[in-house]
């Protein structure tokens, strides 16, 4: 602990009696310190006199798209008595998109350059100006000629409705409908009808000639059964992303009901501070316990070698009263060449619980090691690019 | 009928403007938050309020949160997932180096130019810290309600709290 940090200690009169007692004593016979002392609380007052932000950015549509009455159900009654008797419709926000994606869920009027959309279920909206379309990345071969047409007009809308409607009001032309699985592009203050390429856009669904009622229903079944079978695709492949990530982090391990007490964080953190003074030369750099166990990180305050071999006692002798604890212990050592910084994470579980290849383990192994690696870059600097 | 359905209208007005009337209260403090906390602060604002406009169904007016401990919790939560999943893929922070920047607090006798530097000194912390000085000093989050939400213990906070304070001080001395 530095003289600032013991200094900010002493105006939150958080230091211990000895150091508080040793801190006045330093500070009646050393003016620097004392005039060091005035400026931390001159900043404590700084800090609550900042500035202002300047003025938040606007809501974008996917909020206040979700801006919906929490007590639904008597608006609910409501809304249908008043729809029944023709009095009321409610207003749909209003956004306005001048360029970039917005994805509306739920209601609104979304102004974009040549179109007005209002959308009633889950819309993609894209507006690209021109200097836009040169720098998107799109899927190889979606930059057709239609899009290269409505670049070189000026804009470029894309309305791609994934459930719902979305009713287009165009300027100087009527108002197109689109439906669910439909898209549609709007440049330059006409519509030209023209299908988004990309291959992910299922096909419109409308009536064929001559299809009889039952003959659409039997195709849009197929359709639909498609649809779901791309779904299942998906979601296997969401699946395997999930998976992956598992096998790297392991999965979250939350705090059980019956935890120890001696493992709960303020418990768990005075112990290890208590035992780390007791055998001195280190500090307690943090205490994470936003899964369960909690993770000690302890830097030793000089790099001896023989450093990991004083604090590797303190896991399975750190709460006596746990019943065979099991413990993970994980030393690193980091430098930069000029700096350098040993951490060692120690976690301490019930019996079994931190056995290697346990999940709890596996979980606290990678934690460990993002808390120790974030650590590290705060006591050496960020590593070069 | 009418008369009733006009009480349940009443009833959903005063609903409907709650989302709006905690944007105006409160938008400026999370976008102070976002501004000071977050790598895309314009992208992190609008993702807090999607998860307030979402969550705002089960706020309780007559808990025993205010609206404005219910939307900054909110906010921190989610300024504190940002940063683990940040750290997991890398993002650099802000290098720890004590560079001096700008005048001294001796030397700075305009206390707007002292905030500013002030400002620029607190952008320069590791956002653990940063995050703790911020929600304490600037929002009168308690140290406890902190430790809740970052999942950390109460001394851990503390330290890191002292620690961003000793950091912000040695700065504005102009180097240490």
């Amino acid at each position: 602990m530095n003289d600032w940090e013991k200094l900010s200690r002493w105006v939150d009169d958080d230091l211990s009696t000895g150091e508080r007692a040793a801190m006045q004593a330093r500070l009646r016979d050393d003016p620097q310190l004392e005039a060091r002392a005035q400026r931390v609380r001159a900043l404590v007052a700084d800090l609550g006199h900042l500035p202002e932000q300047p003025a938040p950015p606007a809501l974008d549509a996917r909020v206040l798209a979700k801006r919906e009455p929490a007590r639904w159900a008597p608006l609910a009654l409501a809304a249908l008595v008043l729809l029944a008797i023709g009095l009321w419709r409610p207003a749909p926000p209003r956004v306005e998109l001048s360029h970039g994606v917005q994805v509306v869920d739920g209601q609104a009027w979304v102004e974009a350059p040549w179109v007005d959309v209002e959308v009633d279920g889950r819309v993609r909206i894209a507006v690209e100006p021109i200097e836009a379309l040169g720098r998107e990345r799109r899927p190889e071969g979606a930059m057709d000629r239609t899009h290269v047409m409505a670049a070189l007009a000026g804009a470029l809308v894309v309305v791609t409705v994934e459930r719902g409607t979305a009713v287009l009001h165009p300027a100087n032309a009527d108002e197109i409908v689109v439906a669910a699985g439909e898209t549609h592009v709007v440049r330059s203050g006409r519509s030209d009808g023209a299908p988004e390429p990309a291959p992910a856009s299922p096909a419109p669904i409308t009536p064929r000639p001559g299809e009889t009622p039952l003959q659409t229903i039997a195709r849009l079944q197929e359709r639909v059964g498609q649809l779901e079978a791309e779904l299942t695709t998906a979601r296997q492949a969401g699946g395997i992303a999930r998976g992956q990530l598992e096998v790297e982090q392991g999965a979250t391990s939350p705090w059980p009901d019956d935890a120890p007490a001696e493992l709960k964080p303020d418990a768990f953190e005075a112990t290890v501070r208590a035992a780390v003074a007791k055998v001195g030369g280190a500090v307690v750099e943090t205490v994470d316990c936003a899964e369960y166990p909690c993770i000690a990180v302890i830097r030793p305050l000089e790099l001896t070698e023989d450093w990991p071999k004083r604090f590797k006692g303190l896991g399975d002798g750190l709460i006596p009263s746990l019943t065979d604890p099991s413990t993970s212990i994980n030393v690193s050592r980091f430098g930069d060449g000029d700096k350098e910084a040993g951490l060692m994470a120690i976690a301490v579980g019930r019996k079994g619980e931190l056995e290697r290849g346990s999940p709890v383990n596996q979980r606290t192994d990678w934690r460990g090691q993002v808390i120790v690696e974030g650590l590290a870059e705060e006591l050496l600097g960020a590593p070069n690019p | 009928m009418i008369g009733v359905v006009r009480t349940w209208l009443g009833w959903a007005t005063a609903d409907e403007v709650s989302l709006d009337a905690a944007v105006r209260a409160h938008g400026p403090a999370v976008w102070g938050l976002c501004r000071r906390l977050a790598a895309s602060p314009e992208d992190a604002y609008q993702e807090i309020w999607l998860k307030v406009a979402r969550a705002l169904p089960g706020f309780d007016p007559a808990g025993p949160a205010t609206l404005r401990t219910w939307v900054l919790t909110i906010a921190h939560r989610h300024l504190v997932d940002l940063h683990r999943r940040a750290r997991v893929r890398g993002v650099q922070e802000p290098d720890d180096e004590l560079v001096a920047e700008g005048p001294g607090a001796d030397q700075v006798i305009d206390t707007s130019r002292r905030l500013e530097s002030l400002e620029r000194a607190i952008e320069r912390l590791p956002v653990d810290q940063r995050r703790v000085v911020v929600m304490h000093h600037l929002h009168g989050v308690p140290l406890e309600e902190i430790a809740n939400v970052e999942g950390i213990a109460v001394g851990t906070v503390k330290s890191r709290l002292h620690r961003g304070r000793a950091r912000l001080s040695a700065l504005m001395e102009g180097g240490a």
